[in-house]
């Protein structure tokens, strides 16, 4: 086994065998993530709970109730709660993986091991959190007596993986910009904050009309959520053309973090 | 035996540091950006840790590198163990080089001693499977069976220090990598460490060591490379690298001079001008008399009035033990007192029969204090020298030849009665 130590030549210059030989490094981040969390069992799955279900009585009496906004085939508390665990895992993974490399700070002063490990484990427990809310969706399905479209089970890989492109891919992006900017992690809750507006989360694409529709469009996690609300409720009428779109975008969100990130991340240690 | 195990060709390392004002938020860069006519942009100041760096290591071979603060021995490890990329330059490493380095690093609070020993294998490299093979061994070799199940967080520091180095201690590597300045302090884990390497070094394996301590390279090491400013000045025989580095005066560094207050060590309050070792006479000089008083002069710059400065520093043995610290604020008049902003200059006077033969650091400090308290400047280890007992009568020896223990060797009094 011989290990080259040199420069990068470009930021392309990703050593894939380096990442690969150490993968099992990548499921211990995600199972000591999970452990942590989880440790106290009750309240980790307590709060990947909690959150949703609250979040979702409130949109649903303010929303819902008093501001009406139409939530097409589905009651709005199914419409919001099926929004909101995309939107946790999309703003939890956000946040984990965007401070996720300076934590690490006192790791990746000491040991070599690949950097790209940190935040992509971060997106990854997220995912596992993401299926723990599953739970309730599944339990309003029965309540409400909907039948989501056997599509479902074909297309939520799809539509998970696209999530998961879009967090790794700013969370690359603003983990870096985090190593020499301490402020940023100020700035990502902002970021969250306003980005549950200018995603169709609380209200469907449908009520947006003429050019402020494309600037939605324009958003790589409209396809996403709106693919997502289609089949829960039941329907097979996918937007095509739409979902295009945003894995496009999706691919080019994680191109760039992918840059961003590979650019520094072989000097982390001189910063961090 | 005679293979190349490491290859070193031409590595360079370049930082930029020290005269920039270090943009730490996105605010400072943006009201930089914004403002550049109110606050001049300090030049970057560019340095070049290590330049052209070019060696061979044999497999089996105990390398000792040396050199003063700032030669580079600490980056050069780093870019071998990959912690940092060099700026140009090629390196090729037959076989696993870990670090003794590494103890500990990554441990988890939450999580138990057994799972910390599966998350710290990890992250050092190890697979799933070597760890399992290796549990009992390890969990044998930290003795800390009983508390196994439980968080890290409730180990005493001994226990924790114990479990750390065990797993390090039985990672299978061909190249151990130690590097002893960064672990200073901490006096059981160098001495495991040294323990650690001769162990290693037995068995033929590799050892990169660096070291401040010349006693140790010379105990271990069967080559030695000397760095100074970034390049190799020689490397091979032990005695005659040593030698080498003992004559030119490379062991000690009496004397640091900023040029400009741009690119000197410091914030907006103060910044270090010059460090000084003066001996009796007020001669820099990095060798000093037991029998003879020295002194440590700071001159620094004062930039604000509004708060109380203090100039003081850090002695430290070579081995690393913080044998002291002095500040100036017990001064009769500028003593907890605001300063009108310009240069000043603290004098520290340290008697003679006070300090062992052998060789210490100084890190000279600026701190400030009241109604706040924090640190301006930190300038690790930026000063060496060395007390040499020259038999003379006066030290408290007298005339005992042989080795004279004790870590300080102050000349005390005594009576005697005859009763």
């Amino acid at each position: 086994m011989t290990t080259v130590i040199r420069p990068k030549r470009s930021p392309w210059d990703i050593n894939l065998h380096d990442l690969w030989r150490s993968r099992e490094l990548l499921f211990v981040f995600v199972w000591r993530d999970i452990k942590v969390r989880y440790r106290q069992t009750f309240l980790g799955i307590a709060w990947v709970l909690f959150q949703p279900v609250v979040t979702t009585a409130v949109f649903s009496i303010f929303f819902g109730k008093l501001a009406k906004i139409p939530s097409g085939d589905l009651p709005y508390p199914l419409f919001s709660f099926s929004s909101l665990i995309l939107w946790n895992f999309f703003s939890g993974g956000l946040t984990l993986a965007s401070n996720s490399v300076v934590l690490m700070g006192p790791v990746i002063k000491k040991i070599y091991f690949p950097r790209l490990f940190i935040p992509l484990s971060a997106v990854l427990t997220s995912v596992v959190d993401f299926f723990v809310s599953l739970i309730p969706l599944i339990l309003m399905f029965i309540y409400y007596r909907i039948i989501p479209s056997p599509l479902l089970i074909l297309f939520l890989p799809l539509l998970l993986f696209m999530l998961s492109l879009n967090t790794l891919g700013l969370g690359l992006f603003l983990a870096t910009l985090n190593v020499r900017y301490r402020d940023i992690r100020f700035l990502v809750p902002f970021f969250v904050q306003i980005g549950i507006f200018v995603t169709p989360v609380i209200y469907p694409l449908s009520i947006i009309y003429d050019y402020r529709k494309w600037f939605l469009i324009a958003n790589p996690l409209t396809g996403i959520f709106e693919t997502f609300r289609t089949l829960v409720a039941g329907s097979n009428n996918i937007d095509f053309g739409l979902v295009l779109i945003s894995l496009l975008i999706t691919l080019i969100v994680f191109t760039f973090g992918l840059f961003y990130f590979s650019r520094s991340e072989d000097n982390f240690a001189d910063y961090v | 035996m005679s293979e190349a195990i490491i290859k070193v060709n031409k590595i360079s390392k370049k930082y930029s540091i020290g005269g920039k004002r270090r943009k730490d938020t996105l605010r400072d860069s943006i009201m930089e950006a914004v403002s550049n006519s109110s606050a001049p942009v300090l030049q970057e100041h560019e340095f070049w840790a290590l330049k052209d760096i070019s060696f061979e290591v044999k497999q089996g071979e105990i390398l000792g590198i040396i050199g003063r603060n700032g030669a580079g021995k600490s980056t050069l490890l780093k870019i071998l163990s990959r912690i940092t990329a060099p700026t140009s330059g090629r390196a090729e490493i037959s076989g696993r080089l870990t670090s003794l380095l590494e103890i500990g690093t990554g441990f988890h609070p939450e999580l138990t001693g057994r799972e910390n020993v599966f998350l710290n294998g990890a992250i050092l490299g190890m697979d799933r499977k070597t760890i399992a093979r290796k549990f009992d061994e390890i969990v044998g070799f930290s003795e800390i069976e009983n508390f196994l199940d439980t968080p890290v967080k409730y180990y005493s520091s001994g226990m924790y220090t114990r479990l750390a180095f065990a797993v390090a201690a039985n990672l299978d590597s061909e190249i151990l990598v130690v590097d002893e300045v960064l672990a200073t302090g901490d006096v059981v884990f160098q001495k495991k460490s040294l323990e650690k390497m001769e162990q290693v070094a037995k068995d033929g394996r590799t050892v990169l060591v660096v070291s401040h301590s010349v006693a140790t390279i010379q105990r271990l090491c069967n080559s030695v490379m000397l760095l100074d400013g970034g390049k190799v000045v020689t490397i091979g025989n032990p005695d005659f690298v040593i030698e080498t580095y003992l004559e030119r005066g490379l062991s000690s560094q009496a004397k640091i001079e900023w040029k400009s207050k741009n690119s000197a060590p410091g914030d907006n309050y103060a910044r270090l001008k010059s460090v000084r070792i003066l001996n009796k006479s007020g001669q820099v000089s990095g060798k000093i008399n037991i029998t003879d008083p020295f002194s440590i002069e700071i001159q620094y710059w004062v930039m604000r009035g509004d708060y109380r400065p203090t100039a003081g520093f850090y002695l430290r043995t070579q081995e690393g033990i913080h044998l002291l610290s002095s500040f100036d604020f017990q001064h009769s008049v500028y003593g907890g007192k605001q300063r009108i902003p310009g240069v000043y200059n603290s004098v520290c006077k340290i008697p003679g029969n006070f300090l062992a033969p052998g060789f210490y650091s100084i890190t000279p400090i600026i701190n400030y204090y009241f109604p706040v308290s924090g640190c301006n400047v930190e300038c690790p280890k930026a000063l060496s020298f060395e007390i040499v007992d020259n038999d003379d009568p006066k030290t408290a020896h007298r005339y005992v030849h042989t080795g004279w223990p004790g870590i300080i060797r102050p000349k005390l009094d005594w009576d005697i009665n005859r009763v």
